[in-house]
């Protein structure tokens, strides 16, 4: 729900807006421009307004083809006191 | 700043940390207005398997095949830097909804259980839920206007509260009542780590 979803560097500027209309749907090109900066599984789903397993459908999708990269996020941040109190510090400002 | 190594994925970009928050408590409890005022709060839909009891109370006269059904969540994020952000989750208060839980607190930091006065047994569920997975969490009280206003030490018997386990009054209308929850959260997860006790992912 909160993996990470990028698009590989190399790739931005490679396949072109048809080449990936032709293999897939509006909606895969639409997750793909959404993807560019990048967010979570969740804020896609939130950003796109569609249900969170549609989303991961179309990701599964765009993986498989090496235009998204999927990561899951550093959870070792939960057992890292520092970073723990840096999240304190920085809500703290809020 | 904190980096974790990527999945192999071929490229190397940094993998962000990203930490995340469960906001429970029964329905009505003010657990979107707690998200809604630390967070810019957005729905996030999810169709979900339909439980038994919820096919009794969804209608499914005409559409007897369909074994899902659409839940929305308080979804809210608070960025902190390019590479530390943290998520609030509002998980749905209502008793059939609790199939969803498992994986939204899989990986969570802890949870905020919100607690009504007037309700305080709505919160149970969530209090037990979180007591079995070990995830840390702390209670917050929502003083509703309305709601008569007790000591701590009688909610917290009423709750059958470990001592650990911080309690706090709160107003979740207001930001800074909010995110004293959330800072007494973080704060709580970091004495359990200091005192040894790990936070384990839940599952």
């Amino acid at each position: 729900m909160v993996a990470l979803v990028s698009v590989p560097r190399n790739l931005l500027g490679g396949d072109s807006a048809a080449e990936i209309m032709s293999e897939f749907g509006p909606e895969h090109l639409r997750l793909l421009r959404f993807c560019s900066s990048r967010s979570s599984v969740a804020d896609l789903a939130t950003d796109l307004d569609l249900p969170l397993g549609v989303v991961r459908i179309l990701l599964s999708d765009l993986r498989e083809r090496g235009l998204v990269s999927i990561h899951q996020p550093a959870t070792a941040g939960l057992h890292d006191i520092r970073i723990l109190k840096e999240v304190a510090d920085a809500l703290r400002k809020l | 700043m904190p980096y974790a190594n990527s999945e192999q994925t071929g490229d190397r970009q940094p993998v962000p940390v990203a930490i995340k928050i469960l906001v429970a408590g029964g329905f009505g409890v003010g657990k979107t207005t707690l998200v809604s005022s630390v967070s810019e709060v957005r729905p996030l839909r999810t169709e979900e398997d339909m439980s038994e009891p919820s096919s009794l109370v969804d209608q499914l006269e005409g559409v007897e095949r369909k074994t899902t059904t659409t839940v929305a969540m308080d979804f809210g994020r608070i960025s902190i830097s390019d590479d530390l952000v943290v998520y609030l989750f509002g998980t749905p208060g209502q008793r059939r909804f609790w199939f969803m839980w498992d994986e939204l607190a899989y990986g969570a930091l802890g949870a905020v259980v919100m607690a009504d006065t007037r309700r305080l047994a709505d919160c149970f569920p969530s209090i037990d839920y979180f007591e079995r997975n070990g995830m840390p969490f702390v209670v917050a009280v929502n003083c509703f206007d309305e709601a008569r206003r007790y000591p701590s030490e009688t909610m917290r018997s009423a709750l059958n509260l470990t001592d650990d386990v911080p309690l706090l009054l709160c107003d979740a209308r207001q930001r800074a009542s909010s995110r004293d929850v959330l800072v007494a959260l973080v704060e709580h997860a970091v004495a359990r780590l200091s005192s040894g006790q790990h936070v384990t992912p839940a599952r």
